[in-house]
């Protein structure tokens, strides 16, 4: 650098949302840039806060069920279950084994689609069109299975309290595995694009590096943990039916948007295996039991949904309304996370960084 | 779920929480139960192998320790507990200042700036809601601003800058001011019209040193001495031309004279000031009605403004309309108003029509002694002309109102008898956007009535002489909004042109021409209203002071003693009340 060229120290600030082409959630990143690095970020969240914590004390707690489940679309069966199995646990309710495969055959569901429209999504924020389009098609064979079952396509509404209330008969089991077949056989296809394809290498590899004592420390959750080497899988909690299923969770060490990527891309063939499992270990008997007691005590609930850790802490008091229902949804426990890896990186990298930790506004806004 | 318990001792439990950061543990999140006066607030940690939880119990003021320090991603959760609880968490590394929850966000705050007493010069000026909504643009926040301050007599000169007739504005006018206050949705508009009342009625005198402008040679004729015409006639006096108004009662007041009852308008009050504006403006009145619009060019006048007003009722067009018993509107108003007699009216009155003049009427039947008046409308009450308060006022006086009902034919007789039919409103509208009423067949209904009053508009009967082009229905027909005519020279305003309408839409139309006339005759005109930067404004409030002021509310006549005579019904402001109620005042004028 010779004399004349005095590096700028004029820094600009960027702010990135509430509605961006990218991310069309309403979350707002200030970013301070200088000289096209990220040097700064400030998250501002709360645009669309809906008080559901509060809403849960003031329902009769049958009703948050559906209350619960709208806390996020996407993962709403989980959301459902993590509230049930709260409440199941502070009312003695015992769940009937059939039905705790099929909250893991519904929650394992939820993850697939929620994980092939983060693929798409991805491939989109880094302009690969043809292969958003792919996986989005793919994706399909998840919904029209969803709405087999349930009638719906996303909002499944299968989960109650002491079980589910819907049942599959053997038709439908057929139907199911061979639906996850086809998906596989698909996935199988498009897995190397994402593995070699220098289009999408050249945007993830060494972009948005979080190492994994950095990761822990500001408590990362689900992929983002996992792709940083965490072995942290809430699943090995063992509860419903994943204490007799067999997996190990997927961890990769790099740190960076590629390891995240494909921690995602190969949970999902683990969940295709998992579902698989399910189908064929299911025992034959009833669904549901009723529960006729109010929720006394408090418990913590903790599910891996497919962002991560979903922390569920509802207290009872022996009346029909709860006392408190306090919702940590894993997006929430990730944005300490992002705000760490955008600093130091392009301005241009920003879009994948943000979408490698799949950052859920409807979740954190409950 | 167990928890260790540490109850508001903030070092400990840091201790802790650095004893868990040297485990590895993971920070998950808080639970924070409200207890009263006290909060509960539950750390909870992953050490990988167990959950461990923190219970914090610290009273609600002091509010809880952060963990940043420790934990920086802690953050997302304090900011969110600062929000819910409204607690503060000290220390936060980075703190949102209660922004996180964007729905929390304080509303009225940011509405009124706040400034430092003594007054700052204003920024970003309008001319405020108040103003834009009233048709004469009348300066209400400036006359507002001087009532609060005590300024009497400024307020009245700065309505007068308008309008020249505050004490009878602040009787009779539809008051679209209030309607337009920024406080009206909360149903507590600052009353402009009573505070305009108010700045007339207590001082002590009336007329006002006001600067005629130099002589200029010139002499204009008004015809008709109502509210238009005195307006046109007031400011080009002021502007230095010779003024003639030509008034066939020879008392000037036109429809405010004629047509207002004397219960909501007194007879002292209109004489004063007009006598007062007349004196101002140096006007002559001649009491004499005018033939032909040549014959005042001939008789040497330079321009013409011609507000004769609206004085010919329009007929129902039914049979039976002429029978001795039905009266015209106007008719019986005059006659109490101007030849001050007391028409026998009957017991039971039926007032036909939906306007003020229907509803005047019936409220002066109710006070001539009938003991039952109805008002029969053909549509229904949300389309009513008549305004609400007025309409109201007349139900206390025991009124009553029955809607979607038109007459058919009147029997004569002693009592006569009316034939009327049941309306029901289509569905497609009329041109000023109203639903069109339609015979319901089968339902008439005959009832009796001593007298039967119509009230269903207005039209102009204009002398032969004038050679004036009109429009359809008999109006004279303008060119331009400040009410230039075919002929070259003359202006026209106020009932004759369009419609009957208020007190304050003669004044706007007075005042437009008159300027325009001043203009023809080579002066300036009078200048628009323009926002004025010099004004300071005397002592800025914050919204939570003004919201805790209580509206004023003047006194009224009871319904029982109202009916027993013509005294005024609606009582004024005092001091107290007057002052208190202007300074509710927002001020959107100075910066909204």
């Amino acid at each position: 650098m010779n004399e004349t060229e005095q590096p700028v120290e004029v820094n600009t600030v960027i702010p990135f949302g509430p509605q961006h082409p990218v991310l069309p959630e309403p979350i707002q990143l200030r970013f301070t840039i200088h000289q096209d690095k990220v040097v700064g970020v400030v998250p501002n969240i709360g645009y669309i806060h809906r008080g559901i914590e509060k809403a849960c004390e003031l329902n009769d707690y049958k009703k948050n069920v559906s209350l619960c489940e709208r806390v996020c679309g996407i993962c709403n069966f989980m959301h459902a279950m993590a509230y049930c199995e709260a409440v199941e646990e502070l009312t003695d309710t015992e769940v009937p084994d059939r039905a705790k495969y099929l909250r893991v055959v519904w929650s394992e569901l939820s993850r697939l689609q929620s994980h092939l429209l983060w693929l798409g999504l991805f491939a989109d924020s880094i302009g690969f069109e043809s292969l958003f389009m792919h996986i989005w098609r793919d994706r399909e064979i998840v919904l029209s299975l969803n709405e087999k079952t349930s009638g719906h396509r996303i909002h499944l509404s299968t989960c109650a309290i002491g079980g589910v209330n819907k049942d599959m008969d053997k038709g439908l089991i057929s139907e199911y595995k061979s639906g996850m077949e086809l998906l596989e056989r698909r996935i199988r296809e498009l897995a190397p694009v994402f593995y070699k394809d220098r289009s999408v290498k050249d945007r993830t590899v060494g972009k948005g590096v979080l190492p994994k004592k950095r990761a822990m420390l500001l408590g990362a959750v689900g992929p983002t943990a996992r792709g940083s080497g965490i072995p942290q899988d809430m699943r090995r909690l063992g509860y419903e039916a994943y204490s007799n299923l067999d997996f190990e969770p997927v961890v990769h060490d790099e740190g960076d948007v590629h390891a995240r990527l494909l921690v995602r891309l190969e949970e999902v063939f683990q969940s295709i295996r998992l579902i698989k499992e399910c189908l064929e270990k299911m025992p034959e008997g009833p669904v549901m039991n009723k529960n006729r007691r109010f929720p006394n005590g408090a418990t913590v609930v903790r599910i891996e949904q497919p962002r991560g850790e979903l922390f569920y802490n509802v207290m009872g008091n022996g009346t029909k309304r709860l006392r408190r229902c306090r919702i940590r949804t894993p997006t929430l426990a990730n944005i300490p996370a992002l705000v760490d890896i955008l600093v130091g990186y392009d301005v241009s990298d920003i879009a994948p960084i943000v979408m490698s930790v799949d950052p859920c506004i409807s979740c954190t806004e409950r | 779920m167990t928890a260790q318990r540490i109850v508001s001792d903030g070092g400990v439990f840091l201790e802790k929480v650095r004893e868990l950061r040297e485990r590895d543990a993971r920070f998950i999140t808080i639970t924070v139960i409200d207890c009263g006066d006290r909060i509960e607030a539950v750390y909870h940690f992953d050490t990988g192998s167990e959950l461990v939880n923190l219970r914090l119990e610290v009273p609600k003021e002091e509010g809880l320790p952060s963990i940043t320090s420790v934990y920086s991603a802690a953050f997302v959760a304090e900011n969110e507990v600062q929000d819910q609880y409204k607690i503060k968490v000290s220390g936060l590394s980075l703190d949102l200042k209660g922004r996180m929850l964007k729905s929390d966000a304080p509303v009225l705050a940011v509405s009124i700036p706040s400034a430092l007493e003594g007054g700052t010069q204003p920024t970003g000026r309008k001319l405020g809601r108040c103003r834009e909504s009233c048709p004469a643009m009348v300066n209400v926040p400036k006359y507002v601003r001087q009532i609060a301050a005590g300024d009497i007599e400024g307020a009245y000169n700065t309505i007068l800058e308008r309008a020249p007739f505050p004490a009878i504005l602040g009787r009779v006018c539809f008051a679209a001011c209030e309607r337009g206050c920024r406080q009206y949705r909360d149903e507590r508009p600052v009353r402009c019209r009573l505070l305009k009342r108010y700045a007339a009625d207590s001082l002590v005198q009336l007329k006002q040193r006001r600067e005629r402008a130099k002589p200029t040679g010139k002499r204009v004729a008004v015809v008709g001495g109502g509210p238009a015409g005195l307006t046109a006639a007031y400011y080009l006096g002021l502007l230095g031309h010779e003024v003639t108004v030509f008034e066939k009662r020879g008392v000037c007041g036109g429809a405010m004279l004629a047509y207002i009852p004397r219960f909501r308008l007194p007879q002292n009050v209109l004489d004063a000031e007009i006598a007062a504006r007349i004196e101002e403006a140096g006007i002559r009145v001649e009491a004499r009605e005018v033939e032909s619009l040549e014959n005042l060019f001939r008789q040497g006048f330079d321009a013409v403004f011609v507000a004769i007003g609206a004085q010919k009722g329009l007929k129902l067009m039914i049979e039976g309309e002429d029978s001795p018993g039905v009266y015209d509107v106007m008719e019986i108003l005059s006659e109490i108003n101007v030849y001050g007699r007391r028409p026998e009216v009957g017991k039971i009155v039926a007032v036909i029509g939906g306007g003020d003049g229907a509803v005047d009427a019936a409220r002066v039947c109710r006070r001539l002694g009938a003991e039952s008046v109805t008002v029969f409308y053909r549509r229904s009450r949300e389309e009513m002309p008549a305004s609400l308060d007025q309409v109201e006022a007349a139900m206390a006086e025991g009124v009553d109102f029955m809607c979607l009902a038109s007459p058919v034919r009147i029997i004569p007789g002693k009592p006569l008898k009316v034939v009327f039919q049941k309306m029901q409103l289509a569905q497609e509208k009329d041109e000023k956007g109203r639903r069109k009423p339609v015979p319901l067949p089968g339902s008439e209904f005959t009832i009796e009535a001593d007298t039967v009053i119509r009230a269903i508009g207005q039209r102009v009967d204009l002398p032969k002489g004038f050679n004036l082009e009109v429009d359809e229905r008999g109006f004279v027909a303008t060119k331009d909004k400040a009410g230039a005519t075919s002929m070259k020279g003359v202006w026209a305003g106020g009932d004759a042109v369009v419609r009957p309408k208020s007190v304050i839409e003669g004044i706007k139309e007075g005042r437009a021409a008159a300027s325009a006339i001043d203009k023809y005759l080579g002066g300036s005109g009078i200048p628009e209203p323009v926002v004025d930067e010099s004004e300071l404004v005397p002592r800025p409030h914050d919204a939570s002071e003004i919201l805790g002021i209580e509206p004023a509310t003047p006194k009224c006549l009871e319904p029982t003693v109202r009916i027993k005579g013509f005294d005024e019904v609606e009582g004024g402001f005092e001091r107290d009340d007057a002052t208190r109620e202007a300074s509710r005042c927002w001020r959107c004028d100075w910066n909204e």
